[in-house]
């Protein structure tokens, strides 16, 4: 009891964290990781671990380690914060040339203006590209494991839980919008996007309704997920057959491609983080176990 | 130091004092039921405050628009999850009121 206790204080305690980590990099002048953060990082990633900690049983009480090893662990964390320290210290902070001025002299070619897009899905296109074929194999993977357990669900017909859904819903799904369609010329994009749509989802998912999104095994379901990977695939391959390089927009085309694959790559990341929350394959339509 | 931003500072600070009140009575307070109702009460006006004084020093209205925006929404949901976390409580037999 003692040990499930700290173990969802852990969660809270991650949770958290991620929520200061976003203001940090936000005082760093990185409203892009920021946003990422905040939405992937301590939102999304936070439900996962809550959904997880649910479904995976409770270990036995943990015993209280001996001195030695939590002397061991405290000397330890010591250790590695006064490395950390001292290489921060001894860093030369002399300003080097990074890619900045690259990436500058090439934005108006990228089709948009926020040069965090530009980079992610013009410049290195394939890394982000690979990216979401990962996210598509995890996907795979957590359905090979086998059927979702059961989702733990509010009591169905919650009057003032579906009252705050009524508004909520479909501000999420302008917010998500909005994001998608900032991310061309300020901070925002698919991932962002994508993150604050799945919450909308998971909102709708706990709330015992009977035909909340993503709970059958469709069709449908399965082409949602691979779309971004899809709609990603047959640009590159267009380009690589038209430009000879793959993922080498023909210009004046660049903005508009970039927006249909952040537009699919929206939906997929959305419907992604619902199944991995749902932690398993779906049940088929006609209801059989 | 103009008007303005002694007005913001003036709200943060407003702000401020209710988020301590309501960590205060996070951790002090004996049961579940109380400490939501600090909680959620004091957190719905310190950032009320905070976001007034944040729309105060907006560059246009819009911005100051979107802060009350985030405010209101914000409302909606802690009173909502506040009213859940109760509601769970209360019929998992959790913790009975004192």
């Amino acid at each position: 009891m003692l040990w499930s206790g700290s173990r969802a204080r852990m969660t809270m305690l991650f949770i958290g964290f991620g929520g200061v980590v976003a203001l940090v990099w936000m005082r760093l002048g990185a409203p892009d990781v920021a946003l990422a953060e905040a939405a992937v990082g301590a939102a999304l990633t936070g439900a996962l671990i809550l959904r997880a900690q649910g479904s995976v049983p409770s270990p036995l009480p943990e015993r209280s380690l001996p001195w030695i090893i939590r002397g061991l662990v405290a000397g330890l964390s010591v250790a590695v914060f006064s490395a950390l320290a001292w290489a921060l210290i001894s860093l030369d902070w002399q300003v080097r040339p990074g890619l900045e001025g690259a990436v500058e002299a090439r934005l108006p070619e990228s089709g948009v203006t926020n040069p965090v897009t530009a980079v992610l899905l013009n410049f290195r296109g394939y890394d982000t590209l690979l990216e979401v074929a990962v996210l598509l194999i995890a996907t795979a993977a957590v359905w090979c494991l086998g059927r979702s357990p059961e989702t733990p669900r509010l009591p169905p017909g919650d009057p003032l839980y579906l009252a705050l859904l009524r508004p909520l819903i479909p501000l999420l799904c302008i917010v998500a919008g909005y994001l998608l369609w900032l991310g061309a010329f300020a901070p925002g994009g698919a991932f962002q996007a994508g993150a604050v749509l799945s919450g909308a989802l998971l909102l709708l998912l706990v709330a015992g309704l009977p035909r909340a999104p993503g709970q059958m095994d469709t069709l449908r379901l399965r082409v949602t997920i691979a779309a971004g990977l899809l709609v990603f695939v047959v640009v590159a391959a267009a380009t690589a057959m038209s430009q000879s390089t793959l993922l080498q927009y023909p210009p004046g085309l660049a903005k508009h491609l970039i927006l249909v694959i952040e537009a699919a790559l929206t939906l997929s990341v959305a419907f992604t983080f619902l199944v991995l929350f749902q932690g398993g394959r779906p049940a088929p339509p006609d209801g059989r176990a | 130091m103009n008007w303005t931003e002694i007005l913001a500072t003036a709200l943060f600070a407003a702000g401020c004092f209710f988020f301590v009140g309501g960590a205060a009575g996070l951790l002090r307070f004996p049961d579940v039921y109380t400490r939501l109702h600090a909680f959620t009460k004091a957190d719905n006006l310190g950032l009320g405050l905070i976001a007034l004084g944040a729309a105060t020093l907006a560059d246009n209205a819009w911005v100051g628009l979107k802060v009350l925006l985030i405010w209101l929404v914000v409302m909606l949901t802690s009173a909502t999850c506040g009213y859940l976390l109760a509601d769970q409580a209360h019929t998992s037999d959790l913790e009975k009121p004192k």
